[in-house]
């Protein structure tokens, strides 16, 4: 699992938090640090072997930097990689995240075993 | 030159890490190659710079175009078996280079700072072209000397305000550089713990820092039989080397030139000296005992429960008083070959 923040977007309480919990919940979890950018997000996910890449945002300018993300990894091959994005997202805009290949939205205030176990059902999905 | 193919490499590690199908014969391959390239490691206390040393030290070598991995070591949760891995993060200038694979690995559970599957993961690495590996272990205590083992070139970081100079005089991790580094040598105190440390190697070389000519006379100097056979002693035709203590300031970039530089002299000196053959075949030969280790372990398992002897009820006897764990493994030992005396019959 790798915990990206990306853009211009200096809060990374939430990113820690998730990372912390998915340790918890007996989870390898890669932290890439603040304002990566998705060229950066996606060569980490490659080199980690990663199954599931979540990207916590903050700042309103996820859309784009997801659907960037997506394209990298698509055209480099990695179609298998999930990508899912947790914060503060307007509810209008998860449709058309879902729809550019963002597996799932967990909105602030998910609780960390809810992601937990869909990380680990995707990593479950990639070994069989 | 050609580029990293990093899809590849990173499926073939997690493979060999996660004991996968396929992974067997990843590694047979590997060894059949038997391509040994410089295993560069970098041990030392956590928050002594190693990741941004290495971060450094990465680009020094792929600015000179060589393919250099980079493996960074963190812990792994003890109650959960999970782990946040967190070194990439200061690895800013290495972890965009096109001549530089950067992957974390877990220590899952294997004691001495290295994750347990390093040494298989670095043949593997020498067989898919990289031409160099540096290996960051977790942050190091007293006592996380496997670097000592996988390693050609140990390189021990440590800055000022650890602790007085009887720190530098305990044995451990300052026994098993073959290259110490001050970092944050603007530090107050850098000049002093440096001081600690020639000190404290005046106590077990003689002669000057590097490469040294052979005394000719006097005995051997340590009584420490793998640092005699690493580094030579005065009485070695061949000569001796004494490590060096190099500052550092990573961050902005100080001193990495001369610490790559002393690198590269120890590893040509060792090779001269055919000392680095001594090395691979030591860790090898301590890969084999981690194998059957390993292999013993699981035909134990698999004969347990098959004759009268199994798990469950000698840990009972083991409660109640009536055998050791010694006598217990004995036990089991003992089943696994009877059956498999059987079989063969």
């Amino acid at each position: 699992m790798l915990v990206a923040k990306v853009g211009l977007d200096g809060h990374d309480v939430g990113a820690r938090v998730v990372a912390r919990g998915l340790l918890d919940a007996g989870m390898e979890v890669i932290y890439t640090g603040l304002r990566r950018t998705p060229e950066q997000v996606v060569r980490a996910a490659l080199e980690e072997d990663v199954d599931v890449i979540g990207v916590s945002i903050l700042s309103g300018a996820h859309l784009a930097h997801l659907l960037k993300i997506r394209r990298l990894l698509d055209e480099q091959g990695a179609a298998d990689i999930r990508l899912i994005a947790g914060g503060v997202i307007p509810q209008e805009d998860i449709p058309s995240l879902e729809q550019a290949g963002v597996s799932r939205v967990f909105l602030s205030g998910t609780p960390i075993s809810e992601i937990a176990d869909y990380v680990a059902a995707q990593a479950a999905r990639k070994v069989s | 030159m050609e580029a990293l193919d990093i899809r590849r490499t990173a499926r073939a590690i997690s493979a060999v890490e996660n004991h996968a199908g396929g992974a067997g014969e990843i590694v047979r391959k590997a060894y059949r190659a038997a391509r040994y390239v410089p295993v560069v490691g970098v041990t030392g206390p956590p928050g002594a710079g190693k990741s941004t040393l290495v971060d450094r030290l990465a680009v020094h070598w792929a600015d000179r175009g060589e393919k250099v991995a980079v493996l960074a070591v963190d812990p792994t949760s003890p109650f959960t078996g999970g782990a946040v891995l967190g070194d990439r993060f200061r690895m800013e200038r290495a972890t965009g280079h096109p001549l530089v694979f950067v992957r974390s690995l877990a220590s899952r559970g294997q004691l001495g700072g290295l994750s347990g599957t390093a040494t298989d993961i670095v043949m593997v690495l020498g067989d898919l072209g990289f031409d160099r590996v540096l290996l960051e272990t977790v942050g190091a205590g007293q006592t996380d000397v496997a670097v000592g083992m996988v390693a050609d070139a140990v390189m021990v970081v440590t800055v000022p305000g650890l602790g007085d100079h009887i720190q530098a005089a305990k044995a451990g991790i300052l026994e098993i550089g073959d290259l110490y580094a001050v970092n944050k040598s603007d530090l107050a105190g850098a000049t002093a713990v440096a001081g600690h440390l020639e000190a404290n190697l005046d106590l077990v070389y003689p002669g000057s820092a590097g490469r040294n000519a052979p005394h000719g006379s006097g005995t051997p100097q340590y009584g420490n039989p793998t640092l005699r056979r690493r580094h030579g002693d005065a009485t070695d035709a061949l000569g001796f080397w004494r490590p060096p203590v190099l500052m550092a300031r990573a961050r902005e970039g100080g001193g990495i030139d001369a610490l790559a530089d002393a690198t590269e002299d120890f590893l040509a000196w060792s090779r001269e000296t055919a000392r680095y053959d001594d090395r691979v075949a030591e860790r090898l030969r301590f890969q084999i005992l981690r194998a059957t280790q390993g292999r013993l372990m699981e035909l134990c398992l698999a004969a347990d429960g098959e004759g009268d002897v199994d798990l469950v009820s000698l840990a009972g006897e083991i409660a109640s008083g009536a055998v050791s764990p010694d006598e217990a493994a004995e036990r089991l030992i003992e089943q696994w070959v009877r059956r498999a005396s059987n079989r063969d019959a």
